[in-house]
């Protein structure tokens, strides 16, 4: 009698747990799966990765705690040094490009030209090649004796570099493939924005007297910074985070004139097993990465602000 | 309504519970002694690869026979090129599960970009194979690591080991204990017989020496204004220490480390190497730009190169794309006195993981894969070299050129053994990349990776 009363009573009143979390219990029970996701395999990893970093973690054998000490030898190591280097070069020179090509390649395939599907379809291709796929035939252009680029050079009677074995030019080579890569990205995040500019405020401009280049400047532009920041961060984050490019066209080299920071993290955890090493790089790039986000947030709302005004 | 502070708090403590749930979840670090759990392994590719092809000479296997006990499991895994991987899966392993009905392998067989990161994630957590095919320089690594285990008490078994070449079963010493059986893969003189031909050249003869070969490949050469569109010789610029290894033994390097790892090629023999190689790129302009490892094949295998150092398992794309015209010498010496001609040997090692559950069971594998049906298999399929005293005259008969090949492995050598091998590899083909792009020279370039070679060791 008395079992069969308890029963009752728990039936009826809550449970523990659910009168902790209170009425938003189910929907703490739906947003679960994804939070829990998110821990395993994301939290916890970064947190275990900014543990590694302090300890002299080799895969095998035993460790240490050696405080900062990774983070410190980071910077009189020339790889890593060269790699910071070609990593912020890369990031910047594939973006800058890419943003402005694809504003200007938004803009014109917003006006009605024939075949326009087929140019934004071409245009936006690239973005989803398989980078690897994309690497060999890019491998191939590159040829110093026999590509098709060289090829073309040397029909002109121009110089032919030796493109991705020579220091000078790999780097820069690499770039136009990452350039050709995110363009076809970013221009189709363009067409969405522009197509999101009232078009009242262009016919205004034009009433006012405003030609077309400048309904471009001072229009176009201003309306489209949020999304201009916003791939601009975006890219940047890509950039600094390239890796199967590298690998697949020239894996660091010649004389590490194209190592980047990933690709480097890479060698020194999965080949030379320092994991440690390898860990306070990765928070480094972590770090940079964050600032630039958090820049995003801060810069975004900028843009949001003057759209608004 | 729930306030942010209410929230957050909340939140937080959902986050630790999980977290601690996780934690808890997890599998607590493997211990060295942890056996590995055969449950854990891979699906195996073995028993789900298509019936045997008979290979070439293999005897025919025998009917499936039901195992007579419960069956062993053993884990396998090798890194592998595309033929190996067909061959492993679709003829050899089958072949000794037919043999071994009481033996049940787990094959798990990775392209070699992607081989070792896992082979060593996997010893790492405890679940590492008990049969392994790594590759000649991961094996220092895996012995430095008491990933691997001497086979010598394994080898007793062995009737017919007077039956291996030498290098077979000593390449793979350390400390005077085997540890693996060498599988090998020869990188003796190559070239072209149709660009002979096209130059006026003997396509039966190769150049004897650095001298001949200068001025074969100035002769061999393409150019197109000044830029060469095919390399007299090939001399790949990224990741080129096999062939700058090829031609420094040739000037009387004895190797690029010692087996303690230690750098030999902070020397004149290497430096005069390193001079020759220059003179050939800048002097003569007869090298067209490769890489050893580019995705796209060597120049030499891609037909612009005339001449260079191929290893034997690529001779196969090269007869499939121009058949005929491939030409097989031994390495030109040095026009030192007394210099040789030693070839370049690489391969595949087969040998045993530390932590083995049925040591008959891998023991069976191993000696199966060392046999001499199994090892013609791998020269048939893919090209490497049959370490078999027995196979020597058959060998040399099924194609024009392995006579030679025979005679390569006469004077060789390979890596040696010694834990950091990998940095200290990377560490000489950053720097000769520096040296062959003058932005150092030989001296100094040499003396730097000599530093950062030695402070591996540290």
């Amino acid at each position: 009698m008395a079992i069969a009363a308890k029963r009752a009573r728990r039936g009826a009143e809550p449970g523990r747990l659910r009168r902790w979390l209170g009425p938003d219990a189910s929907g703490y029970l739906l947003i679960a799966p994804a939070y829990v996701t998110y821990v395993i395999f994301i939290l916890a990893p970064v947190f275990a990765v900014g543990v590694l970093s302090l300890t002299s973690y080799r895969l095998v054998g035993t460790w240490e705690w050696i405080g900062l000490d990774n983070f410190t030898s980071m910077w009189n190591d020339h790889n890593y040094i060269s790699a910071l280097k070609n990593t912020a070069v890369y990031a910047f020179f594939t973006l800058m490009p890419s943003l402005s090509l694809g504003l200007v390649l938004a803009a014109v395939l917003t006006r009605q030209i024939r075949g326009l599907s087929f140019f934004r379809q071409s245009y936006y291709l690239p973005n989803v090649v398989s980078t690897v796929a994309a690497a060999v035939t890019w491998l191939w252009i590159f040829d110093p004796g026999n590509g098709f680029l060289n090829r073309i050079l040397g029909a002109v009677g121009l110089p032919r570099p030796d493109w991705l074995y020579d220091p000078n030019t790999a780097l820069p080579a690499l770039i136009v493939v990452g350039v050709w890569k995110m363009l076809g990205y970013n221009m189709v995040i363009y067409l969405a924005a522009l197509q999101g500019i009232p078009r009242e405020i262009y016919e205004a401009a034009r009433v006012d007297g405003a030609k077309e280049r400048e309904a471009f400047w001072h229009i176009t532009i201003p309306l489209v910074q949020p999304t201009t920041f916003f791939l601009l961060i975006m890219g940047f984050i890509n950039g600094f985070q390239v890796f199967d490019q590298i690998y697949v066209m020239t894996s660091g080299g010649p004389a590490n004139a194209t190592t980047t920071l990933v690709h480097q993290i890479y060698l020194n955890a999965f080949f030379f097993h320092h994991l440690g090493y390898a860990s306070a790089e990765s928070v480094f790039l972590m770090i940079v990465v964050a600032f630039v986000t958090l820049a995003n947030f801060r810069y975004g709302q900028q843009g949001k602000l003057m759209e608004v005004s | 309504m729930l306030t942010r502070r209410a929230f957050l708090v909340r939140s937080l403590s959902l986050t630790g519970a999980v977290a601690l749930l996780a934690a808890c979840g997890t599998p607590p670090a493997a211990s060295p002694t942890a056996a590995p759990k055969a449950t854990d392994a891979p699906k195996p590719a073995a028993t789900t690869a298509p019936a045997a092809t008979a290979a070439p000479a293999a005897t025919q296997a025998p009917a499936a026979a039901k195992p007579s006990g419960p069956q062993v499991t053993v884990t396998f895994w090798s890194g592998v090129d595309p033929p190996v991987k067909k061959f492993l899966e679709e003829d050899l392993l089958p072949r000794f599960q037919k043999e071994n009905p009481d033996i049940k392998v787990e094959a798990t067989l990775l392209l070699w970009m992607e081989f070792f990161q896992k082979v060593s994630v996997a010893f790492t957590g405890g679940i590492g194979p008990e049969v392994v095919g790594s590759g000649y320089g991961q094996l220092g690594s895996m012995i430095g690591n008491k990933w691997m285990q001497p086979i010598d008490d394994a080898l007793k078994t062995w009737t017919d080991l007077a039956d291996f070449d030498g290098p077979a079963l000593d390449s793979g010493k350390k400390d005077g204990k085997r540890y693996a059986v060498l599988v090998p893969g020869v990188r003796p003189f190559n070239y072209r017989k149709d660009y002979y031909k096209e130059a006026g050249y003997d396509p039966e003869k190769s150049p004897k020496d650095w001298g001949e070969l200068r001025t074969y490949s100035k002769k061999l050469v393409k150019l197109d204004r000044d830029k060469v569109t095919r390399g007299g010789m090939e001399i790949p610029l990224k990741n080129g220490e096999q062939t700058f290894a090829s031609f420094a033994f040739c000037n009387g390097l004895k190797n690029l480390w010692d087996e303690a790892g230690m750098p030999l090629f902070d020397s004149p023999e290497a430096r005069e190497t390193a001079d020759y190689i220059l003179k050939l790129m800048y002097e003569d302009n007869v090298v067209i730009p490769s890489d050893q490892q580019g995705v796209t094949g060597t120049a030499f295998q891609n037909g612009l190169a005339a001449q260079g150092y191929l290893q034997s398992q690529l001779y196969a794309a090269v007869e499939k794309a121009s058949p005929g015209v491939l030409g097989v010498g031994l390495p030109p010496a040095s026009t030192k006195q007394g210099s040789k001609q030693t070839s370049l040997v690489l391969g595949t090692f087969y040998g045993l993981g530390s932590k083995v559950k049925n040591m008959d069971a891998a023991a069976k594998l191993l000696k199966f894969l060392c046999s001499p049906d199994s090892l013609w298999t791998h020269y048939a399929q893919a090209g490497f070299q049959v370490p078999r005293k027995s196979l020597k005259d058959r060998f040399a008969k099924d194609k024009p050129y392995n006579a030679m090949v025979n005679k390569s492995m006469e004077d060789m050598q390979g890596w040696p053994i010694f834990p950091t091998f990998l940095e200290a590899r990377q560490v000489i083909v950053t720097h000769l990349e520096a040296i062959y792009l003058k932005q150092r020279t030989p001296q100094e370039g040499f003396k730097l990776a000599a530093e950062d070679t030695k402070k591996l060791i540290k």
